[in-house]
């Protein structure tokens, strides 16, 4: 993960008392750190509970945070510990409240209760993804490979210019419409 | 004439340069750009493949609730000042070399070097009396030291040495033996 500069410049705004910058950070990461806890949780409720428990660790150690790594790599491992502790303290819960499945394996009634319900927002998930992948096979192609190579290869403005062989201003231009267009397809999904 | 939109575009991607900060407080500051930043990193997150699981609608709102009753972070700005560090790494350097000087002249100090008090009240002291040296005709006079009589060719080869060791080490600067004494070598016959 490269050091963004935005993730520093949202972290100096927070370190001077900006809490609203946290938000920012909460919006750009909360999908990564959810699918990132949810390998070591399979229930989506708990993983969203240990990514929320993660964050506001983060929050209350930014003023120690130095910017020695990236915003993300420290992130990253605040999660994983949070997520690990999480499991350390499951398995030291009372044996009551474990019971044998058909297979002979235990599992606790709290999980197996939140496993039969289906949450709406993987649902959603999905919606979003075929609407976003749909929207991205109906753009122009220098649209489309202009935002491919930045969200997807992760190359600079500089470096999409020469591989596209056009200005710097022409790439901006190409990539922003690209989110312009699939954003239009997307709002109101997200809009209840 | 980019739009705000744009801005926030080319701000998330780290290519905004100095702009960035102010595009960040309007963002931070305005719901519907807030909401764009979401929306632009969900279609990020999805097209990397980085999204299983929808965060709930409500889950930055929480958080950001939580995060008001937290107390507000203002962490100082910790800035060295440039001439700090090489005073510091002087005072460290004297401090070490001092260190080793005092431990060194501790290790080979002699256990009696230290000076000691004379009480000189008591001692009387005279000048000193010119006495007229008479040639040593008779040696049955002389001390046993210095009746001692040399080997025929040693005074030759002591006076010779003599002579060339003062020549030499006063060629180099450096006193031989005392530097206002004059050596003279003689031989007889």
């Amino acid at each position: 993960m490269s050091d963004s500069y935005t993730d520093k410049e949202l972290v100096r705004r927070i370190q001077r008392g900006d809490k609203k910058s946290f938000d920012l950070l909460v919006l750009k990461y909360q999908n990564r750190i959810i699918k990132l806890v949810s390998r070591y949780v399979r229930d989506q409720s708990d993983a969203q509970d240990i990514a929320q428990e993660a964050f506001l660790k983060a929050y209350r150690a930014l003023p120690n945070f130095r910017g020695d790594s990236a915003f993300y790599t420290w992130l990253y491992r605040i999660a994983i510990n949070t997520a690990k502790n999480y499991v350390v303290s499951l398995s030291r819960r009372p044996a009551e409240a474990r019971i044998e499945n058909s297979d002979g394996d235990q599992m606790l009634i709290e999980d197996m209760q939140q496993d039969v319900a289906t949450p709406e927002n993987i649902l959603l998930a999905d919606e979003i993804k075929r609407t976003i992948v749909d929207a991205m096979d109906e753009l122009p192609e220098d649209l489309r490979v202009a935002i491919t190579l930045r969200e997807m290869d992760g190359l600079s403005y500089e470096e999409i210019a020469e591989a596209m062989d056009c200005p710097i201003g022409t790439v901006r231009s190409r990539i922003f419409r690209a989110r312009e267009a699939i954003d239009t397809r997307l709002k109101p999904l997200l809009q209840h | 004439m980019q739009t705000n939109q744009e801005t926030l575009s080319i701000a998330m991607d780290d290519e905004l340069g100095s702009s960035t900060a102010s595009v960040l407080g309007r963002v931070a500051n305005n719901n519907n750009d807030t909401d764009t930043w979401a929306r632009y990193h969900l279609i990020g997150d999805v097209l990397r493949d980085q999204l299983t699981e929808l965060a709930p609608p409500n889950f930055a709102a929480k958080l950001s609730t939580q995060i008001a009753q937290e107390p507000t972070i203002l962490a100082p700005k910790i800035r060295v000042r440039s001439w700090i560090r090489p005073v510091a790494g002087l005072a460290v350097a004297a401090s070490v070399a001092a260190i080793v000087v005092a431990g060194v002249q501790q290790k080979f100090s002699l256990p009696d070097a230290t000076p000691t008090t004379v009480d000189t009240s008591s001692v009387e002291f005279a000048a000193p009396k010119l006495v007229a040296i008479e040639p040593a005709g008779d040696k049955s006079e002389l001390s046993p030291a210095e009746n001692l009589t040399p080997a025929p060719h040693a005074p030759r080869r002591l006076n010779g040495y003599l002579v060339k060791f003062n020549e030499q080490r006063s060629s180099v600067g450096v006193p031989g033996v005392n530097p206002y004494v004059r050596i003279v070598g003689f031989e007889t016959e």
